[in-house]
Formats: structure tokens, sequence, C-alpha cells
């Protein structure tokens, strides 16, 4: 099925990004890039919800609702992510 | 492509690779790869260096020097201390700090590169511990042609592009 097929490779790409950004956070430690980690980790858990309501764990009438709200968290984490790149940025800064 | 071929291939491609990745990287048993290699050294195609427990694999051609650094470049702290030094000479203190490691880590690696010659140690006039490359140029064209695994690449790469991002 084309559908299961398309979510299964975004739940491996985006899985794939998580393990990288957490490799990238792990050297770092800091607060934004941690943030982006778990912006890719919304990523990974929209492709996930979205197999689920396809077998039927989730039901169909929740799932939107779901995955968009995962948009929201996704697009907030980013956001987040930003800006406290320009504060870390600033506190830096003697 | 016979077994040997595959095994003198991945040298050429990764000269300074150690036993055990050789074996895991071509999915081969020990015992195979220890034949080959073992021919392929009579052979005289081949040279090896034991280093700190592992045995190193060249193609011919690289000298002491070159094999030494090839293989202690491919290790991940050491390899941390040598790009660092390329920045200059260092005090051993502020490396350690700058490096994010222990000060008994430092010194155990540190100690390993200058037995091997890559490093040299010496104090300042305040009899602190300064560390310096030998080689310097030598030692960072080793450290460009040894290509670290395809997920070491994407990581410090996602890890640039973040730190552009982040950066502005």
């Amino acid at each position: 099925m084309l559908l299961v097929a398309v979510l299964l490779a975004a739940a491996g790409i985006s899985g794939v990004l998580v393990v990288l950004a957490t490799a990238v956070y792990l050297r770092r430690r800091q607060r934004s890039y941690l943030l982006v980690v778990l912006a890719f980790a919304a990523l990974f858990a929209r492709a996930i919800v979205a197999l689920l309501s396809v077998s039927n764990t989730v039901p169909a009438t929740f799932h939107h609702v779901l995955e968009h709200a995962l948009d929201v968290v996704m697009a907030g984490l980013v956001v987040a992510a930003v800006y406290y790149a320009r504060t870390v940025e600033r506190d830096n800064t003697p | 492509m016979t077994t040997r071929t595959r095994i003198t291939n991945r040298i050429d491609a990764d000269p300074g690779i150690h036993f055990s990745a050789l074996v895991r990287e071509l999915d081969l048993a020990p015992g195979q790869v220890q034949y080959h290699v073992h021919r392929l050294l009579r052979a005289d195609t081949l040279v090896e260096e034991s280093l700190y427990g592992r045995t190193h694999y060249y193609p011919r051609g690289y000298d002491a020097f070159e094999r030494r650094a090839l293989a202690l470049a491919r290790r991940e702290t050491s390899r941390d201390i040598l790009i660092a030094l390329l920045d200059g000479d260092r005090r051993a203190s502020r490396l350690a700090d700058d490096l994010d490691l222990a000060r008994s880590t430092l010194s155990y690696h540190a100690s390993r590169l200058v037995d091997v010659g890559l490093v040299e140690k010496r104090k300042d006039s305040q009899q602190r511990v300064e560390l310096a490359l030998t080689d310097p140029e030598r030692t960072a064209r080793i450290l460009a042609d040894i290509e670290p695994s395809l997920p070491e690449r994407l990581v410090d790469r996602l890890e640039r592009l973040l730190d552009s991002v982040f950066d502005e």
C-alpha cells in the first residue's frame, strides 16, 4: 500500500534525523540543539501516529487532531530553538 | 572480486585500518582475514604496525611517522587533540578544558602522541606544560586524508548546519 510505504519512509528518515540530532546535542549540550532533537522527534512521532491510525490502533477521528497538534509542537520547538540560540549568544557576549 | 582483492582495496581506501575493523567491515571470518593479510605481508604488498593493542595495516609507501599518525588519528580523542593543536601551541590545562577532557585522559592520550613522535611536550617560562605538533603540515594532511565513517560525517555536517543557523 502506497500510504504505508510513504509513512514507513517518513518514519525511517525522521528516525535517522532524531539519532543524528541527538548525537549533535550530546556534543554541544545546549538548549537550542535539544529543541531541534525534540522537533525531529515530533516529526517522527507524527509518522508513527499515522501508521498507528492506518492499523486502527489510534481512532480515525482522533488522528488528525493528534497529528496537527504535533505540527504545532514541532513549529513551536523550532521557534524556541531559534529564540534560545539568540539568547545564548547574547548571554555569551561579555 | 576475490577476498584478497577486497582486503587490499579496503586497506588502500582506508590506510591504517585495524584488524577488527577489517573483519567487521568486510564481514569476513577473523581467520580468513588473518590468512590473507599474512600472505599479503609476505608478498610485501602490505605493511603492518602494532600500536597500543591494535594492529594497523597500510599499503606500501607510508613512512613510520605517517603510519603512526594514520593509526592514532582514527582514535577519536587523539584526533580531537591533534585538531586542537593545529590551531597552534597550547597549554595542556587549557586544552583539557576546551576539549572537555579530564586531565588524566588528556595526559594519557598526549603521552601516546608524544611517544609516537606526533606531539612534543615542553614547559613554558612559568613551568606550565605545553603541547605542540612536531610536524603540523604533515599532520594536517593526514587528518584530512582519513575518512571518518558515514554516520560520523553526517553528525558533523548536521552540527555545522545547526551551528550556522544558530550563530547568525
